[in-house]
């Protein structure tokens, strides 16, 4: 009966999905700015291990890798937040 | 209930839109404007006063003025090379304006007090003023003046034709894939300060609404976000615009 009903709510009228849009968009866009951002630092971290002459410009260059990852995790939270508040219907 | 949060800025009062000349239209002042001119006039009024009491031994303001122009003039000569006298004005006012814009986002009254206004339909608090850089229109603004800077550069570096040669890296097939990128840079850089400046406001009010104690926490979060977030921006412009110069003579 369950399956009965969600056929017919489907068949009336679209469904609004976009609280689930919203909720993939800063899921999925949290989840590869994490793996950026993480093996960025870790890549960081190796080439001080190395080279702890170098820190000033490993140090610039990360925060530069950095801004670049975490940007993408913004899109998808500026998406999110258009879909949540409703203005992308 | 929770608090709402309107991404576009709002008029401050529904009837005082400034004439602009020759049929322009109307210029709505918005509650982000008004953030704008106040940071503008406290920068320059510090700036002023710095320079009319500069001495050889410095005091408190002309000692952290110096530490700022310092750390600037640091970034600045080892990406531009050639131009970094005469970038420097416009790369600092990047820096200075973006940081205390940021810093000035987390003071008591910004974005709480207000007038109750209609918006979507619904009866919300709309703050007199509000954060310039959590406006998309300041960031697009500032992301213009950057990609200025960055072709300028590279024109006065290699001229007209010898910088797009140099943008499209010696592939015709592929060039307008990179002159596509050159233009993605402005919406680039606009949207990681947009959306770091406004997530942060939307952070601090549900952070406000739900730890109404343990949110001061996340007001520390936002000083060093503010700050990381001016420093990216005028690194990223840098080494564009480093990119866009190539290999002078004299600089690696």
């Amino acid at each position: 009966m369950a399956l009965h009903l969600a056929t017919e709510a489907i068949a009336h009228a679209p469904m609004d999905l976009s609280p689930l849009g919203a909720g993939l968009a800063i899921g999925l866009a949290g989840l590869g700015a994490g793996i950026g951002i993480g093996s960025g630092v870790n890549a960081a971290m190796q080439a001080l291990g190395r080279n702890p002459e170098a820190e000033n410009a490993v140090r610039t260059t990360m925060i530069i890798g950095l801004g670049l990852a975490e940007a993408i995790g913004i899109y998808g939270f500026l998406i999110s937040l258009f879909l949540a508040l409703g203005l992308g219907g | 209930m929770l608090p709402e949060f309107s991404i576009a800025a709002e008029r401050i009062c529904s009837s005082c839109n400034l004439e602009l000349p020759a049929g322009l239209g109307q210029l709505i002042i918005t509650n982000s404007m008004v953030m704008m001119i106040v940071v503008m006039a406290i920068l320059l009024s510090v700036g002023l006063m710095v320079k009319r009491t500069v001495s050889l031994v410095p005091g408190t303001i002309q000692n952290i003025a110096e530490m700022i122009i310092e750390f600037i003039d640091g970034m600045i000569e080892p990406a531009l090379g050639p131009y970094a006298r005469s970038r420097f004005p416009i790369v600092a006012s990047f820096f200075i304006f973006i940081l205390f814009s940021n810093w000035m986002s987390l003071l008591p009254f910004v974005g709480t007090v207000g007038y109750m206004g209609e918006h979507h339909g619904k009866e919300v608090l709309i703050p007199y003023i509000r954060p310039a850089t959590a406006d998309l229109n300041m960031t697009l603004a500032l992301a213009f003046a950057a990609f200025v800077l960055i072709h300028s550069s590279g024109i006065g570096s290699h001229g007209l034709i010898g910088h797009f040669k140099a943008m499209a890296q010696s592939s015709w097939l592929l060039a307008p894939i990179f002159l596509l990128i050159e233009v993605f840079v402005i919406v680039s850089l606009s949207f990681r300060l947009f959306g770091n400046l406004f997530a942060g406001e939307v952070l601090l009010g549900l952070a406000g609404w739900a730890f109404p104690l343990v949110g001061v926490v996340f007001l520390m979060l936002e000083v060093i976000f503010g700050l990381i977030q001016a420093i990216i921006f005028t690194m990223l412009t840098l080494s564009f615009a480093s990119v866009a110069i190539g290999d002078v003579e004299g600089h690696h």
